[in-house]
Order: C-alpha cells, then sequence, then structure tokens
C-alpha cells in the first residue's frame, strides 16, 4: 500500500475515533427529520439545500474540527518529518472529507428515495457532490487557516455561510429573478445547489457546466494558490 | 571524520518578525557524535532544528547535508532522519500502538517498536489512549516515535525535560547506544546535566548567535577556576584554604594540612555546565 492510501487509512480511522463522523451523521439524522415531515415535492426542493449544508458548510466545521485537533497534538508536524509529501497529507484530507460527505449523502438522499420515491441521478450527484466538496473545504481551509482556534472560525464562518446564502434566499423571496441567477452561481453555495438540484430536475446543462467549472476552478485553485503555501507554515509555526 | 551537517551563513527570519531569528550562523556536525545546541528560550535552537529538518525553508546561507545541498532532498530525507519533538505530537484519541503503527507504515524500514516500548517502561499502556497519558509518558512515546524508522540521525528537542531520574537514565542509556552504533544524535536542550553525561561537541546560541564548537570537558576548564578548597579539622575547629591547582604537588602548606589534620571534604573549582551556560549565554559576545 503506497503512502497515499495509508495516509487517507488513517484520516479515515481518526474520522471515526474522533467521533467527527459520529456527528456528521447525526446531523444527517436531524436532516431526515425535516425530509420526512416535507411533501415528495416540497423534498425534493429543499433536499439541494440540505445537502449543500451538509457536503459543503458542515465539511467546513467538520474539516475545522479535525484540523484544530490536529494542531492542538502537533500531530501534522510529526507527519510532516515522515517520509510524505504536503501534495498527499492535503489529498488523504479530500478524501476523508468526500467519505464523509458521501456517507450523509447515502443517508440523506436514501432516505428520500425509500420514504418519498423520488427519483435522483446518482451517477450526477456523486459527480457534483465532490464539486462541492472539493470547493467548499477549500473555501474552509481559507477560513481555518487565517484563524487561531477553532471559536474564531466560527464566528468567521457564520458571516459567510450567510453570505454565500443569500442567492439563496433572494431566489426563494423571487426577488432574484432567472434573468440574474448568473450572477447568483457566484455563490459556491448557490452553485453547489444548481448542480444537485438538476439530480433531480432538468436544469439548462449550460448552468450546470458554468457552475461546475466554476466549483472546480475555485477549489482547485484555492488548494493550489493558498491552502498548499499556508498549510505548512501554519502547522509548523502554528 | 565524515560531516553530517555543515552550515554556513545561516540566516532565518520569520514573516512577522523585523530582525532575523537566526544571524549568520556556521558550524558542522562530525558523524557519529552527539552535539549539542544549547541556550535559553528562544535563542533560536528550535528554530535551527527545524531548519535542519526541512520544516522551514526561506532561509539563506547554505546547508550541506552528507555534503550534499539540503534543499536537494526531498521526502526520502525523512527515511535517514527522526525527529523528536519537545511537545507531544500523537493523537490523544488513539492508542499508544495506534499512533506508533500508523507512522510507521509511513517508512519503508522500521525497528521493532514493541521492543522498544518495553525499554522505556510503556509496554503495559500500548493499549491505553494516548490522552490518558502522564507528560512523562508522552515525553517516552515521542521518543519512540523519533526512533520508529532506525534513523541515521536523529534530532532530540530536550528528550528527558519532564521524566523523572529512572526515565530521564533509561532515555538518555539509549541515546548513548545509539551513538555506539554509530548514529548521529543532535540534542537541543537547556538541560546542563544532559549535556555533560552526552554530548561530545557543544554550541552556545544566544539571540541568533553561535558560540564557536566545543566540548563540556574544554568548556570546564575554559571557565572553571584552576583551584582546590580544602576542608579540614584543626584542633576540633574546622577550618577552609583554597590553593592553586598548579604546582599542588609541592605546595608545603597544602601538604602539611593533608598530614597533620583530619581532612573533611576536597573539592576543585570545577564551574558546574549550569554555571558555565549562565556565564556564556549572558555574554553574548558571538560574530
Amino acid at each position: 500500500m503506497n503512502s497515499l492510501l495509508k495516509l487517507i487509512k488513517g484520516e479515515i480511522v481518526r474520522l471515526i475515533k474522533y467521533k467527527i463522523l459520529f456527528f456528521g451523521m447525526l446531523v444527517s439524522v436531524i436532516w431526515l427529520l425535516i425530509i420526512a415531515f416535507q411533501t415528495k415535492e416540497q423534498a425534493q426542493s429543499i433536499i439541494p439545500i440540505l445537502i449543500v449544508t451538509d457536503s459543503g458548510m458542515m465539511g467546513i466545521i467538520l474539516l475545522g474540527a479535525s484540523f484544530y485537533f490536529e494542531k492542538q497534538e502537533n500531530t501534522v508536524k510529526s507527519l510532516l518529518v515522515s517520509p510524505v509529501s504536503l501534495i498527499q497529507v492535503l489529498i488523504a484530507k479530500i478524501v476523508s472529507a468526500i467519505v464523509s460527505a458521501l456517507v450523509s449523502l447515502t443517508i440523506v438522499v436514501g432516505f428520500a428515495i425509500i420514504y418519498h420515491g423520488i427519483e435522483v441521478q446518482i451517477i450526477k450527484l456523486i459527480f457534483y457532490a465532490l464539486a462541492i466538496v472539493i470547493s467548499h473545504t477549500a473555501i474552509g481551509y481559507i477560513i481555518i487557516l487565517k484563524n487561531k482556534d477553532f471559536l474564531s472560525m466560527l464566528v468567521v464562518f457564520s458571516g459567510v455561510i450567510l453570505l454565500f446564502y443569500v442567492p439563496t434566499l433572494l431566489k426563494s423571496l423571487e426577488i432574484l429573478t432567472s434573468d440574474y441567477e448568473i450572477l447568483a452561481l457566484l455563490s459556491p453555495s448557490y452553485s453547489g445547489e444548481l448542480l444537485i438540484r438538476s439530480s433531480f430536475n432538468e436544469i439548462d446543462w449550460v448552468k450546470q457546466l458554468l457552475a461546475y467549472i466554476y466549483l472546480m476552478v475555485l477549489g482547485i485553485g484555492i488548494y493550489i494558490g493558498y491552502v498548499y503555501k499556508k498549510f505548512k507554515k501554519v502547522a509548523i509555526e502554528g | 571524520m565524515a560531516k553530517v551537517f555543515e552550515v554556513k551563513d545561516l540566516c532565518f527570519k520569520y514573516p512577522k518578525h523585523q530582525a532575523d531569528t537566526i544571524k549568520s550562523i556556521s558550524f558542522s556536525v562530525d558523524e557519529g557524535i552527539i552535539f549539542g545546541l544549547l541556550g535559553p528560550s528562544g535563542a533560536g535552537k528550535s528554530t535551527t532544528q527545524k531548519i535542519l529538518t526541512k520544516l522551514l525553508t526561506g532561509y539563506t546561507g547554505s546547508i550541506l547535508y552528507q555534503g550534499k545541498d539540503l534543499k536537494t532532498y526531498n521526502k526520502s530525507f525523512y527515511e535517514d532522519i527522526g525527529v523528536g519533538f519537545e511537545m507531544p505530537v500523537h493523537f490523544n484519541k488513539l492508542t499508544a500502538l495506534e499512533n506508533l503503527d500508523y507512522f510507521a507504515s509511513l517508512y519503508k524500514k522500521t525497528i521493532d517498536y514493541h521492543e522498544l516500548l518495553r525499554r522505556v517502561g510503556l509496554y503495559e499502556a500500548k493499549d491505553q489512549i494516548v490522552g490518558e497519558f502522564s507528560k512523562g509518558m508522552k515525553i517516552r512515546l515521542n521518543f519512540v516515535r523519533a526512533l520508529l524508522n532506525d534513523p541515521d540521525v536523529l534530532f532530540l528537542d530536550e528528550p528527558t525535560n519532564g521524566l523523572d531520574p529512572n526515565n530521564a537514565k533509561i532515555i538518555k542509556d539509549i541515546i548513548r547506544e545509539l551513538k555506539q552504533k554509530g548514529k548521529t544524535i543532535f540534542i537541543t536542550t537547556h538541560l546542563m546535566g544532559d549535556v555533560e553525561q552526552l554530548c561530545d561537541q557543544v554550541v552556545f546560541i544566544t539571540k541568533g548567535k553561535i558560540s564557536p564548537i566545543s566540548t563540556p570537558r574544554d568548556l570546564k576548564l575554559k571557565y572553571g577556576k584552576k583551584e582546590l578548597t580544602i576542608e579540614y579539622l584543626n584542633n576540633h575547629k574546622r577550618e577552609k584554604e583554597t590553593f592553586p591547582l598548579e604546582g599542588i604537588g609541592s605546595n608545603q602548606m597544602f601538604l602539611d594540612i593533608l598530614s597533620q589534620n583530619e581532612i573533611e571534604t576536597i573539592h576543585s573549582g570545577e564551574t558546574s555546565m549550569e554555571d558555565i551556560f549562565i556565564k556564556v549565554t549572558g555574554e553574548e559576545k558571538y560574530e
């Protein structure tokens, strides 16, 4: 087994041991209760928001929890003096975030399929969920690496949530019309929501393509341009 | 003797600091010795160690490792070295063995760390969550972690700080055995007892500047007083005299005291390493 697989295995074991996965699943159970009390149509319209909240926003909180645990325990230092590269360490963390998101996704969507008989394009859903995780964890890392502790991270994170959900709010209040939806795609959460919605309903493929490219470029760009440079520095210097 | 590290004109500044933390230091470390980097807190010891272990980059000057520029080494460098941090570096919710198994899995070759756990007295606690360990147990586990890959060069930051004398002795014995096996050991510490017992060569670092390489014995000779103090009973009255060491064998007064009185104590004017530490790091005149 090469180093990357060992790192990924280690990250997933810690997701379980630190109960990060458990709390992620617990939140998913709350979503199940919400879905259970909706009609099929209502559930179909709310599930994309729940998935983005779960895979994206909750993902950032779980990533933060994991990062600050490791920072407190100095374990990143120990990893960085092992024969593994920083890229491998980061990929392992992204993969573990994806695993956590997929577990939640399976619970939420699985329940929706069984309980409401909702039809969904599974492959497309998973493919798009990956883009949501990559972009949101990258944004999460910006917040995490700029804040000394979990509490100050949460304060900044609350502001980011509000900002990202403005387009969704404007759309639901019918203030944001279809003519301006392209602008709303600038919000990674709205782009993610649009992609997930396209797994349940017909949505213009140009918008899907734009949203997908935007999330992937944003996520990978942040990882290469910011996280890679800053991660080691923060882990070593505190 | 081959050089493991050759450091020349090394300077380093943390981005948010105004002044250099390391100010143009030069030194070399011979293969197979225990090298002590000494100095007060915040002097630049740990920064120097982090640079040598490639945790910090962005320095100026040159560092050669085994004759090659340190910057040219990739992650395989870490197959060669072991790093023991001062602070615990373990996953608190994993057991000691789970921690070691995980880190060991990242190396191509590993030692029998079960045996080492036994030696440092942690074998019985191997299945215990590290979060439940005492400070001393975590320090010993750090030591085992640093040795997992049977490194040729070992960096130890305050390896016995916080250990009781028995456990400190075990760690020091293992360090000596590693030296016997030809390993090079780089110790960063402020515990002068460790330095005296372990180090072959030492340098002091103070405010980013470094002293010339010396040995604990040379330092004692340099900073110690070359004199001898004798306490004796003269007609049931305790008296004390100090004599210069030079020509002590023919000093008649000294010889008379020895032959005519009951001697209580004799001490050479050897300065302790603690005193030398205070004296040397207080001077700050390294250029």
